[in-house]
């Protein structure tokens, strides 16, 4: 009993100190502009490392020597580990979000440098797997400190810069590979060592980072409530009090990134094999026209401090599916071009809308947890069957319906409903602050 | 700020447990219930694509893994794959003469098979093609032409037995030629009710999850 109360007693005067740090003021709002800067690197190198995979999977493969088959067996543990990744990502609702942000930089990092001393495919899929599973929970808890730390007027643009970064990390592999980077002595294994660069810029920048203003309330909440407060379940989120959110945005990540992940895992082999461009043209559509519809993400950031989240995600919806049936039904060049760059700016650039919805409809208790559900399951979920799906029906020689643009119009075509899911249950969460959004 | 207790930590004591493992084994039926949905719908797929081997797929599938078969790390994987639809050989002459330890082919393409004319084996189709060798010269070279395919014996799968490269156009879709397969119109019938379907699911879900307690109104 005597040490609980020094607890609280430690804990309260904690407090204090943490609503100075965080007072209103020239220093917090100094403060959340190198918050946003360590965040904006760690979500680079997350999408650089998510990236490198992708583009340099056939180097990998002739390096190791393995047939199509081991290859494609490789990619299922290693896409487990953003599953797996729900379990380190839930942690930030118990030891913090800052540890945990910290040790997912850690991981990643260090897992992705070991990736190029990788001796064979299956040490290969095993650096990858770790990596996954902390690039999963650094993206899960990024999207939760910038939600907790931001007021309500700048919450919206926050994350449309912080994903507008994350989708440049995937430009950045695709220019060291036009640049030739994979040509060096060290050939892929180069890009991975690349990796250890945000370690460095923790190293400079840990000490300054501080635990969130609500998670400090929270515990102290918590630990004002006694040693019989028990430590949130496993499936808190799934509680009467917020299980209704968690399944409108859970299934409404799974709906989107079915098709939308789709449509990105199998666009280049369609434009080759089924519109007849060459790999230079690939390349050069990839990097304009991805380029150009990543401003879809800061964009989405903006509209939702403008217009709000509920009609921001409505057009993003309506305009993803729109552009991507284009996209994927169009032959001439010019119209691809156009349709690519705004698929990719209406499907990809709605991720700080998704992101919202995952964070600000949750209590500070269990939003880590609530956001794991949601990034690391049903998105997740869309993120590794969606493309297996599309691969399925579309095979030329064994598919149901024989052709990837068909296929992936069949699944645009099927959430066009999805669309009103959004009108009529979401709520508007616009210039209100956490609290009084979930009290 | 946040209220003391939050929405978080679970009640003390008898009722608290009990609602605690309710909703454990509701969750262990819904998971249950959704990986039964998952292997539903994948022995549905794999009906309806059971039996299927277009010639036009088959075709693409042997072009690419003759490919491969001068690219460094991948070579014998790459013959043995080609090898089950067709002798590699047979590419002999759309082969660049210095792929570099790359991939042979750039790019390829297949258009729809034609079953009579020109070219066609007898009881067979002819599969056109339109791809570019990788040079290590840096010219681009277009080569197009046929694809000639049998059906194995039994009946189920091709096997590749020629190539003829053919000057001119190649029926290919990006030469305006029709696509090896559509989607039939009804597709996407079936595509727009099935999302009003989904739709209604999700919504049901949703106000099932709900019905305990409304946290937030819609706006």
């Amino acid at each position: 009993m005597a040490t609980h109360e020094a607890e609280e007693a430690g804990a309260r005067a904690g407090v204090g100190e943490v609503a100075a740090d965080h007072a209103d003021g020239p220093a917090r709002d100094r403060y959340l502009r190198l918050l946003l800067l360590l965040l904006i690197s760690a979500a680079f190198f997350e999408g650089y490392d998510g990236a490198i995979l992708a583009l340099l999977l056939p180097n990998i493969q002739s390096t190791f020597h393995v047939s199509e088959a081991v290859l494609g067996i490789t990619r299922i543990p290693i896409e487990l580990g953003l599953f797996a990744a729900f379990f380190v990502a839930r942690l930030s609702d118990r030891v913090g979000r800052r540890p945990l942000l910290l040790w997912s930089v850690v991981g990643y990092t260090v897992f992705t440098a070991a990736t190029a001393f990788s001796w064979n495919i299956w040490s290969f899929a095993l650096c990858q797997f770790a990596a996954r599973i902390f690039l999963g929970a650094e993206y899960a808890v990024g999207l939760t400190m910038v939600v907790e730390e931001f007021p309500a007027s700048r919450r919206a643009r926050a994350l449309g810069i912080l994903l507008t970064f994350g989708a440049t990390g995937t430009i950045a592999v695709g220019v060291l590979l036009g640049v030739g980077l994979q040509n060096g002595p060290l050939e892929w294994r180069t890009f991975y060592l690349v990796g250890l660069l945000p370690l460095l810029i923790l190293a400079f920048s840990r000490r300054r980072l501080r635990e969130t203003r609500r998670f400090e309330e929270q515990r102290v909440a918590r630990l004002a409530a006694g040693p019989a407060a028990a430590r949130p379940s496993f499936l808190e989120p799934w509680k009467p009090g917020t299980r209704r959110n968690l399944v409108l945005v859970g299934l409404l990540h799974t709906l989107r990134s079915v098709p939308v992940y789709g449509t990105t895992a199998w666009w280049a082999y369609f434009a080759e094999r089924e519109r007849g461009f060459t790999s230079t043209e690939v390349a050069v559509f990839i990097i304009a026209a991805y380029g150009l519809g990543c401003l879809g993400y800061y964009v989405c950031g903006r509209s939702m401090e403008w217009f709000g989240r509920r009609p921001t995600a409505v057009v993003y919806f309506a305009g993803a599916i729109t552009f991507s049936i284009v996209l994927f039904q169009a032959h001439s060049k010019p119209v691809s071009f156009v349709g690519l760059m705004l698929a990719v700016f209406f499907g990809l650039g709605m991720g700080p809308v998704m992101g919202a919805f995952a964070t600000e409809l949750f209590p500070t208790a269990i939003r880590g947890q609530a956001a794991a559900w949601i990034r690391n399951v049903f998105e997740i979920a869309g993120f590794v069957f969606g493309p297996a799906l599309v691969g399925v029906l579309g095979d030329h020689a064994s598919g149901a319906i024989g052709n990837i643009g068909d296929t992936i119009t069949f699944l645009m075509v099927l959430s066009i409903p999805v669309v009103w899911l959004v009108w009529k249950y979401l709520p508007e969460t616009r210039g209100r602050e956490l609290e009084e959004i979930v009290p | 700020m946040s209220k003391a207790a939050g929405a978080g930590p679970s009640a003390e004591g008898g009722v608290g447990a009990r609602a605690d493992a309710a909703l454990r084994r509701s969750f262990a039926r819904g998971a249950v219930l959704c990986l039964v949905g998952l292997l539903a719908a994948a022995f549905g797929i794999h009906l309806l694509s059971a039996g299927r081997h277009r010639p036009e797929g088959v075709a693409e599938r042997w072009l690419t893994a003759v490919s491969g078969t001068t690219r460094k790390g991948v070579e014998a994987d790459a013959r043995r794959r080609a090898a089950a639809i067709g002798d590699p050989a047979l590419a002999a002459t759309l082969l660049p003469s210095d792929p570099e330890d790359k991939n042979a082919f750039e790019d390829l393409e297949v258009g729809k098979a034609r079953s009579t004319g020109e070219g066609v084996p007898a009881g067979g189709v002819a599969v056109p093609f339109q791809l570019h060798p990788h040079e290590a010269s840096g010219v681009k070279v277009t080569k197009g032409g046929r694809i000639e395919l049998v059906r194995r014996a039994g009946g189920s799968g091709w096997t590749v037995v020629g190539v003829a490269v053919e000057t001119g156009e190649a029926r290919v879709p990006s030469n305006g030629y029709p696509p090896p397969s559509r989607a039939p119109s009804s597709l996407w019938v079936v595509a727009v009710l099935g999302g009003v379907l989904l739709t209604a699911l999700t919504s049901v879900l949703v106000r099932w999850a709900g019905r305990a307690e409304e946290r937030l109104a819609p706006q």
